[in-house]
C-alpha cells in the first residue's frame, strides 16, 4: 500500500452524501479542500492513498450515466478499491424485486459504499436508512446530484477565489435540473449568489423556495449583469415534445450564450456546463471553447471531488 | 376518567381492499378498524380490483357486510371500465348510497356533465374530488415551495380550482347533488362557499390529515405522508379549518387507504398514495385541538356526514361508542384492526380511547389499545 505523499486534510459530520442541502460550511469546505489536495497531488504527479483498499464500492446506477459513472470508477481505482458495477437494465429490478431487496442483497455481499445514481428524487436516502454501507448520490431525479455541485465549486474556487460575494448566473432548464439544485444549495453557503434565468415553462415556480441568495433574474441581460461565473445547463430535446419548448432554434436565439452576450457578464467570467454541450444550442463553440471556459476542468476536478468525497466516507484513516 | 357516550361517527369515503387486494384490508377488519375509531356508518369507495359498478357487486358487498360492527354503504362507480356510464336505477336499487368518480374528474367536461344528468335523474350524489385531472399528472406532492426544494413534481392547487371551476357550472345546470370529497385549497373552500350560497345542492368533505399537517412534513421524503390530493400549505390548512368552522364544509373523512407495507416501502415516487385513518382520526384530532368540545366534533363526524348520506342524525343511545376522552394511547402495529400498518401516526401518542361500542342499545367491549 502507497503511503500518501500528501496530506488529505478534514474529516466530515455526516456518514453519507445524499446531497448538499443542509451540509454545513465546515463540510463543504472540508470536501473542497481535500478535492483540492488530490488535484494538486495528481497533477504534481504524486502519489495517492490507498485508502479505499479492501473497501467494496458498489456502483447502483438505475439510470443511464456515461460521465459519472466513469469519472466514479476512476476516483474509486485511485483509491484503491475495486469497484462494482451494477446497471438496472440487467439487474433483478427488472424481475419485479424491490428496490430495498436489491440493495439488502448486494449489502449482504459485503459492500461498504453504495453510490446512487436514480431517476427518483429522495432514493439514495431511502438506501442509506435500510442499509448500513455509506451512501453517495449520484444523481436523483430532479433532488441533487452533489458530487456535480462540489466539482462546479471546486472549479470556480480554483479561479475565483475565496466565493463569498461572488455571483453565479444559471440559464437553462432549471426546474428539472439536480445540478441546479445542489448548486443552489451549496453556493450560498459558501457566501456565493445565483441568479436563475430559462424559459418561462422550464424556471422555478417558487424561487422563494431556495432562499434569499437565490432568485429570478427578469431578463438574460439582467442573470448575465456582473456574473463572475456562467452555468450553463443542457437542454433535453424531450422538452420539445411535452410542450415545455417550441424548439431548439428558438432556444438559442433567446438563451443561447454567444460571445455579446458574455460580455454582459464581468470581464474574464467563466463558463461552466455540466455536461454533454449541445453545442450550436445552450452555448455556441467560440465560447465553449474560449479561455474562460472551464468545462474540461470541471470534468478533471470531477474526479478529485469524487475521490475526496469517498476517502472522506469510507477512506481508511492511516492509508 | 368518566367516559362519555358520543353517537357513531360516519365515515364518506373510506377505501377497503375486498375484491383485488385483500392483503391490503377486507371488509372484515375495515369494518373492525372502523368501530375501532368511533364509526358506526362507512361509505366504502368502489374503486376495488374489479371496480364495484354493478348490481350484483353491490349485493356482494353488502352481503359481506352485512354482521359487521359497522353500518356499510357501498358507492358504486359512476362510471363503467369501458368508458360507458354505470347501470344508476340498478345500483341505486341494489343499494348503492350514491355514485363516485374518485380521485380525479373525467378528462371530458362533456362527458362529466352527462354523469351528473343521469346521476340526478336516479336521484343519486354524485361523490367526487374536484381534481383536473391533466393539472395532476404525474405530480406526487403539493406543487409549493417543498417541491420545489426537492425536485418533485408537484400536483397544483390550481388543480383544484380548475375542478371546481368545470363541476360548479354543471350544478347549476344540471341540478345534480354532487359531494366535494377531501377539498384541500383555499381557493377552493372559497369557490365552494360561494356555491354554498348561491344555493347550489353541493356538499364537502376534508381528510383529517389535511387539517392536522401540511407539505413541510414531506421533507425527507416520508412515503408513510404520500397522500392524494397532497398535504397542501399551512394556509390551506388555515383555510379548511375556517371552512368546517364556517359551515362550508360538512364533514370530516378518514381518507383511509390501505396499502400493503411491501408496497408502501418503496423509493418515494414508486409508494403508493394513501395511508389508513379510521382508527386514529378521532384521537389525532383530539390530541391536536384537546379544546374543541365534543358537540363539534358531532358535527363534523357525526351529524354533518350523515345528512351528505340522506341519514337522520345518530342517536347514541342506539348507535354510539363510549370513549374515555383524556386516555392517551400510542398505535403499534399490535394494536390495530386493521391489516395494513400504512399509519403515519404509528408511535405518536394519541389522546382518547374508544372503550366499548354500543349498538341497538347493548354495549360491546372493545379490545384495549397500549394505553400510555
Amino acid at each position: 500500500m502507497t503511503k500518501s505523499a500528501f496530506g488529505i486534510p478534514g474529516s466530515l459530520s455526516t456518514r453519507h452524501l445524499p446531497g448538499l442541502r443542509g451540509l454545513s460550511k465546515k463540510d463543504l469546505v472540508a470536501i473542497l479542500d481535500s478535492a483540492q489536495a488530490f488535484r494538486d497531488g495528481f497533477d504534481s504527479g504524486g502519489s495517492v492513498p490507498a485508502s479505499l483498499s479492501g473497501v467494496l464500492v458498489v456502483n447502483l446506477f438505475f439510470e443511464n450515466s456515461t460521465r459519472t459513472r466513469l469519472s466514479f470508477e476512476a476516483a474509486e481505482k485511485r483509491l484503491g478499491a475495486s469497484p462494482m458495477n451494477f446497471s438496472a437494465s440487467i439487474s433483478s429490478t427488472t424481475k419485479g424485486e424491490s428496490l430495498r431487496d436489491t440493495v439488502r442483497n448486494i449489502q449482504a455481499m459485503g459492500a461498504d459504499v453504495f453510490v446512487v445514481r436514480h431517476s427518483c428524487a429522495g432514493t439514495p436516502g431511502f438506501i442509506a436508512a435500510h442499509t448500513t454501507a455509506a451512501v453517495v448520490n449520484a444523481g436523483d431525479g430532479a433532488c441533487e446530484h452533489p458530487t456535480q455541485g462540489l466539482l462546479d465549486a471546486l472549479t470556480m474556487r480554483q479561479r475565483l477565489g475565496d466565493l463569498s460575494g461572488k455571483r453565479l448566473a444559471i440559464i437553462g432548464d432549471i426546474r428539472h435540473s439536480r445540478v441546479a439544485r445542489s448548486n443552489i444549495w451549496a453556493l450560498p453557503t459558501l457566501g456565493a449568489s445565483i441568479r436563475l434565468w430559462g424559459p418561462a415553462t422550464l424556471l422555478p415556480r417558487h424561487p422563494d423556495a431556495f432562499g434569499p441568495a437565490v432568485t429570478l433574474a427578469h431578463s438574460l441581460e439582467h442573470a448575465l449583469e456582473d456574473a463572475d461565473a456562467v452555468m450553463l445547463l443542457r437542454i433535453q430535446h424531450e422538452r420539445q415534445s411535452s410542450g415545455l419548448l417550441p424548439s431548439l432554434r428558438e432556444y438559442r436565439s433567446s438563451f443561447g450564450l454567444d460571445e455579446s452576450r458574455l460580455a454582459l457578464a464581468k470581464p474574464g467570467a467563466l463558463v461552466l456546463h455540466p455536461g454533454p454541450i449541445n453545442r450550436g444550442v445552450e452555448v455556441v463553440s467560440e465560447v465553449a471553447d474560449n479561455d474562460h471556459s472551464v468545462i474540461l476542468a470541471q470534468v478533471t476536478n470531477g474526479v478529485a471531488v469524487r475521490m475526496a468525497v469517498l476517502h472522506l466516507l469510507a477512506g481508511k484513516k492511516n492509508a | 376518567m368518566p367516559e362519555i357516550l358520543l353517537p357513531g361517527f360516519c365515515d364518506l369515503g373510506c377505501a377497503f381492499g375486498e375484491p383485488g387486494s385483500e392483503q391490503a384490508e377486507t371488509i372484515r377488519s375495515g369494518l373492525a378498524a372502523a368501530a375501532r375509531g368511533g364509526w358506526s356508518v362507512v361509505a366504502m369507495e368502489p374503486f376495488t380490483d374489479p371496480a364495484i359498478d354493478t348490481d350484483a357487486q353491490i349485493q356482494l358487498v353488502r352481503h359481506l357486510a352485512a354482521d359487521g360492527p359497522c353500518r356499510l354503504i357501498p358507492l358504486a362507480a359512476a362510471t363503467r371500465e369501458n368508458g360507458a356510464l354505470s347501470e344508476m336505477a340498478l345500483l341505486r336499487e341494489a343499494g348503492a348510497g350514491a355514485v363516485s368518480l374518485g380521485d380525479v374528474l373525467p378528462g371530458s367536461a362533456a362527458f362529466l356533465r352527462s354523469v351528473l344528468e343521469y346521476a340526478a335523474q336516479n336521484d343519486l350524489t354524485v361523490f367526487l374530488h374536484p381534481c383536473d385531472p391533466t393539472l395532476a399528472a404525474e405530480g406526487m406532492v403539493h406543487e409549493g415551495p417543498v417541491a420545489e426544494r426537492l425536485g418533485l413534481r408537484g400536483i397544483p392547487s390550481l388543480a383544484e380550482e380548475i375542478g371546481l371551476g368545470t363541476v360548479l357550472p354543471l350544478v347549476r345546470r344540471t341540478g345534480a347533488r354532487v359531494h366535494l370529497s377531501r377539498l384541500s385549497t383555499a381557493q377552493g373552500v372559497s369557490m365552494v362557499r360561494e356555491g354554498r350560497l348561491e344555493g347550489l345542492p353541493v356538499t364537502a368533505d376534508v381528510s383529517f390529515r389535511h387539517l392536522l399537517q401540511d407539505e413541510s412534513i414531506l421533507e425527507g421524503f416520508p412515503s408513510e405522508w404520500k397522500l392524494f390530493p397532497p398535504l397542501r400549505s399551512e394556509s390551506d390548512k388555515r383555510a379548511l379549518w375556517q371552512g368546517l368552522l364556517d359551515g362550508t364544509l360538512d364533514a370530516i373523512c378518514s381518507l383511509h387507504r390501505p396499502v400493503p407495507t411491501e408496497a408502501k416501502l418503496a423509493e418515494f415516487d414508486v409508494s403508493p398514495y394513501g395511508a389508513i385513518g379510521l382508527e386514529t382520526c378521532f384521537s389525532a384530532l383530539r390530541a391536536a385541538q384537546p379544546d374543541i368540545p365534543p358537540g363539534q366534533w358531532i358535527l363534523w363526524l357525526s351529524t354533518g356526514p350523515r345528512r351528505v348520506l340522506g341519514l337522520a342524525p345518530a342517536v347514541a343511545d342506539r348507535e354510539g361508542t363510549w370513549w374515555d376522552m383524556e386516555a392517551t394511547w400510542v398505535p403499534g402495529a399490535a394494536n390495530l384492526a386493521s391489516r395494513s400498518r400504512n399509519c403515519p401516526e404509528l408511535g405518536q401518542t394519541l389522546l382518547s380511547v374508544p372503550t366499548r361500542l354500543r349498538r341497538n342499545g347493548v354495549d360491546t367491549p372493545l379490545p384495549d389499545p397500549i394505553r400510555t
